[in-house]
């Protein structure tokens, strides 16, 4: 009897499985990928301010915001935006809790039930993580620049990523340690250019960090 | 010498002993055709034959032919750390690749995830025909200037979440959040997956990542045997090839289908040689005699040439049937056994049947009585035992009676002249009265035993499932289960799919206000075409002209305030002038995707299913609910375990009654006097008692198997107290001994192989058959001799009645 239950729920349960892309990928650019990868992995938590500029149709004037990003790896990341309005989005594995000046209140949610924003937080994982030879599934990847060193991801027919985003653009500091902008062009023309600064690798992250009150 | 005219017994033992050859020939023909057929036999390794009839049962059913078990999921885990997740996710592919054939195709729903965005925007395009009244206030109050403001500064707030990618797009459709439920409803339903899972990189992994989840779909129906073998095989030949780092953890009904049918093959043929050969061994070393394998080959025969006579009147017959076959067997050579006994050693073979034709009748009378009461279980595979063992008991009496005695040759040949064998005398028993107070002790021991008892209705115990794919479906639960309770499921159908949708939301209407959110439902999202008609109506008084321009003024003005474009919101004012359309948006993948796993279409019509938690709230309200509508039904386990409870209580209390009903009127009626229908009743009380209360000293939990297997012992050890008591009257008490002795050696045979058995059905009724008629005969050597010796011969004066001129 249970197992039928367990069946049933299981056939009735399961939707969603995309079709996995072979990763077809130059081999220099897939072992550039892999050094930097390999650089990336010593990055075990991180602290950086950003300046994110949004050009987008439906704004008459572009939109400039700026935060603080910390991650610690494997599945923390905390997204801070300071002005000109206050929020704060934490990513902890499939959990997600945001909190907004206008609301003064903290939401909850697990990603895994919330396509709509696990789409879009799935992207900036990819990005922050490291994992760049996971996301050639997803995107065509060439290689713009050597030094400094640059990568631009276009997502392949058929990927979920297609549909919001043209093409991204990572440039790298000279160490390769850590980004140092990141520019996303988005498939209605909308362009949005996050630059970095003030990277602090490696530091200790209070445990206030992953408050999403804390300032 | 007193000669007498013949009986009718004598007559027609002569007549059979003039044809015996051509008899014999025509048996044999027929029991070739029977083992010919056999091969034909339509039989089945479900377990369900052993679910009571009703609702329960048809809620399995309903759920494993429905469509529903064409899925296998394959949940794999990362046992090495080191291993990376790109090398996890490469293995995954390799084996999904490897396992991809015309028995499993992936289940492929990439583009409901890859045209996310697109298949919303599209949906939101639906939101008329989805304006429900319940959405009526939530509209209006969006609609004023304030809330009009309030939603374009939120929006522009909104722009700073990293979401906004994905929710800007939206929010140009929809910026005042007319139809934030729609999305919401939306929202829910295509993320039910009841499980913990997150998407990533086309995969669907745990929380922690270390699990990885395949889902395919399978052609190969439940019931196919061949076909499930076939998927097994390869599922097994494909996961083998995963690297050492990753475990693979298969769930599927085929699992279920080809691992019973194995183990209850494996069982029959296991206990078919051992019982043979237990047999065989038996015979020999008592009899030394090759000729009394005639009396093993008379239950074997009839057995076959029941088999085909049962599925006659079945419409299957189930393999645990078949593995009641060596009991059977070890009943029915009981009659061969008691002929052969009787005849051995008299000149007047004929004779010496006629007189036990009558007591070993009454035994059989009183065996077939309790299987007569199987037909009132409610239960199909208790039905179809019935069946057979009726069929087999009654061939193998009448073939022990009018065959056997000339199978035994020339050596046991009538002999008109010979004079018939002197009656024995009596033995005493010495110490009658301690041999009954013993009696008395172990009687109540056997109830103090039974007093520990435990019965349990969960199903699960009589599934024989090897116990690794349990152990899978265990490990299965424990990394994806969301950790929310047990789904329910309502199961609402309609002969056409606007007939399960009306019915449907008929229920979602008012389940929805008691259970709220916690009711997941196709209704929640769509509705029967004449509903649409009204939402669209609704949307249309809604927006009439003067709303939509006062909003787009309104709204324009805001937009201009907080820095959005004079355009930024076309899409929605485009959406509110376009005329709105009724019809179900069949091109919209996630639609589709939604509706694949809410609506299933069958020969016969469509279902519409709904999940709720199975808490006893929500289970009562849906249950309730279901009760209101025609062709709905819940399914849960909470609802199956209450159920099966009481109809397998219902099914113990009625095949318990008749049978001890039937078998103490047989044995009252058919017995000389009260006195001895009442010693010949006490070896089977005791045997009850002890073969339930052993069990339960084992702290075996006691199922419905245990039950019924000491009903047929009931019936089984009441022939041996009749047997027992009509050798003491009749002064044969010592064939009637040596008898009881050899046809409980193979009864005990029969039913003892059971216990080799790894299908807990056939054990169980091994386990109970086996304690059940080892203590009954026990008691009845002993103890019916002592209670014979006290109350037995009731008035000295007045003699017990013949038996065999009663």
């Amino acid at each position: 009897m249970k197992s039928s239950l367990l069946i049933a729920a299981i056939c009735l349960g399961f939707g969603l499985l995309a079709a996995a892309a072979e990763s077809e990928i130059a081999p220099q650019v897939a072992e550039r990928l892999r050094q930097l990868e390999s650089k990336l992995s010593t990055v075990k938590t991180l602290k950086v301010d950003f300046v994110q500029e949004k050009q987008m149709a439906i704004l008459e004037q572009k939109l400039v915001l700026k935060g603080r990003i910390s991650l610690q790896q494997p599945d923390k990341i905390a997204w801070r935006v300071q002005s000109p309005i206050r929020y704060a989005m934490m990513i902890q594995g499939a959990t997600l809790r945001q909190w907004s000046e206008d609301t003064q209140a903290v939401q909850q949610f697990s990603l895994g039930g919330n396509p709509v924003f696990s789409a879009a937080v799935k992207q900036i994982q990819s990005w922050f993580s490291g994992n760049y030879l996971a996301l050639t599934r997803e995107f065509k990847v060439s290689l713009l620049s050597e030094s400094p060193l640059a990568f631009e991801f276009t997502p392949r027919a058929g990927s979920p990523a297609r549909e919001m985003i043209s093409r991204i653009v990572m440039r790298f500091g000279p160490d390769e340690r850590f980004l140092k902008s990141l520019e996303v062009v988005e498939s209605g023309g909308d362009t949005m250019r996050i630059a970095f600064s003030n990277t602090t690798l490696n530091p200790v992250l209070p445990k206030e960090e992953w408050n999403p009150r804390h300032e | 010498m007193n000669k007498t005219a013949p009986t009718w017994f004598e007559r027609q033992f002569r007549v059979v002993r003039a044809r015996r050859a051509a008899i014999l020939l025509l048996l044999a023909a027929l029991l070739a055709a029977a083992l010919v057929g056999m091969g034909h036999l339509p039989f089945s390794n479900s377990v369900d034959v052993m679910l009571p009839d009703g609702d329960a049962r048809d809620s399995i059913r309903f759920l494993t032919e429905a469509s529903l078990a064409d899925k296998v999921v394959i949940s794999l885990e990362k046992t090495d750390p080191s291993l990376s997740q790109q090398d996890f996710m490469h293995a995954a592919d390799q084996l999904a690749a490897g396992l991809h054939s015309p028995l499993l195709e992936p289940l492929d729903t990439g583009a409901a995830a890859t045209g996310m965005l697109e298949n919303f925007t599209q949906l939101l395009g639906c939101a008329p025909q989805l304006f429900e009244a319940r959405d009526l206030a939530a509209a209006e109050a969006a609609v004023t200037p304030v809330a009009i403001d309030q939603s374009v500064r939120t929006l522009y707030g909104d722009l700073a979440k990293p979401s906004s990618i994905f929710t800007g797009k939206l929010a140009r459709h929809d910026p005042l959040g007319i139809t934030r439920s729609i999305l919401g409803r939306l929202e829910r339903l295509s993320a039910a997956n009841l499980y913990d899972v997150t998407l990533e990189d086309g995969h669907l992994l745990s929380r922690d990542r270390r699990h990885l989840l395949l889902v395919f779909t399978t052609p190969v129906a439940l019931t196919d045997s061949k076909g499930s073998n076939a998927l097994v095989a390869h599922l097994d030949a494909q996961c083998a090839r995963l690297p050492a780092a990753i475990h693979a953890d298969v769930v599927c009904g085929h699992l279920h289908t080809a691992s019973n049918e194995r183990i209850l093959k494996n069982d029959i043929e296991r206990t078919s040689w051992i019982g043979v050969l237990a047999f065989l061994l038996i015979f020999a070393g008592v009899f030394r005699d090759w000729r009394s394998v005639a009396m093993l080959g008379v239950p074997v025969c009839t057995a076959f040439l029941a088999l085909p006579l049962a599925a006659l009147c079945h419409s299957h017959l189930s393999y645990i049937v078949i593995g009641f076959g060596m009991v059977i067997v070890g009943i029915s050579s009981d009659y061969g056994i008691y002929v052969y006994v009787m005849t051995r050693r008299s000149g007047q073979p004929a004779q010496a049947v006629r007189r036990i034709i009558r007591p070993m009748g009454m035994g059989m009378l009183t065996t077939l009585a309790v299987f007569f009461s199987f037909y009132f279980s409610g239960i199909e595979g208790y039905r179809q035992l019935a069946t057979f063992a009726i069929f087999s008991i009654t061939l193998a009496y009448l073939a022990s009676i009018f065959l056997l005695p000339h199978l035994f040759g020339d050596k046991h040949a009538q002999r008109p002249d010979a004079a018939p064998a002197p009656e024995p005398k009596p033995t005493p028993v010495p110490h009658p009265r301690a041999w009954v107070l013993a009696t008395g002790v172990v009687f109540l021991m056997g109830i103090a035993m039974i007093s520990r008892g435990v019965f349990n209705t969960d199903i699960t115990q009589l599934d024989g499932t090897d116990r690794r794919v349990l152990e899978a479906e265990k490990q299965f639960e424990k990394t994806w289960s969301a950790g929310g309770a047990e789904q329910g499921i309502l199961a609402v159908t309609g002969s056409t799919y606007e007939e399960a949708l009306h019915r449907s939301e008929a229920i979602y209407d008012q389940a929805s206000e008691k259970l709220g959110n916690r009711l997941l439902s196709f209704s929640a999202l769509w509705r029967s075409e004449a509903s649409r008609k009204a939402n669209l109506a609704r949307w249309n008084t809604f927006w009439n002209p003067e709303r939509v321009d006062f909003v787009q003024t309104q709204l324009l003005d805001s937009a201009r305030h907080h820095g959005f474009t004079a355009t930024a919101f076309d899409p929605f004012f485009e959406q509110l002038r376009k005329p709105p359309a009724l019809g179900e948006p069949v091109d919209n993948s996630l639609f589709k995707l939604i509706k694949d796993r809410f609506v299933h279409q069958s020969a016969t019509g469509f279902t519409v299913f709904s999940f709720f938690p199975d808490t006893p709230e929500c289970t009562g309200v849906m249950t309730n609910l279901a009760k209101t509508i025609p062709s709905a039904f819940c399914v849960s386990r909470r609802l199956l375990t209450t159920s099966l409870a009481a109809s397998i209580a219902q099914t113990l209390r009625i095949v318990t009654t008749i049978s001890l009903l039937l078998v103490l009127g047989l044995t009252l009626l058919l017995s000389p006097n009260w006195r001895m229908a009442l010693i010949a009743l006490v070896p089977s009380a005791v045997a009850v008692l002890w073969a339930l209360g052993i069990p339960a000293l084992l702290q075996h939990t006691l199922n419905i198997c245990h039950v019924t297997a000491a009903a047929v012992v009931f019936g089984l050890c009441v022939d041996y107290g009749i047997y027992m008591t009509h050798g003491l009257a009749h002064g044969f008490e010592r064939q009637s001994k040596t008898t009881i002795i050899l046809t409980t050696a193979t009864s005990i045979i029969g039913a003892g192989v059971l216990l080799f058995t790894q299908h807990p059905v056939l054990f169980a009724i091994g386990q109970t058959l086996t304690v059940g008629m080892l203590v009954g005969h026990v008691t009845t050597i002993w103890a019916v001799p002592a209670l014979f010796a006290l109350w037995g011969r009731g008035n000295p004066a007045k003699p017990a009645r013949d038996l065999q001129n009663a």
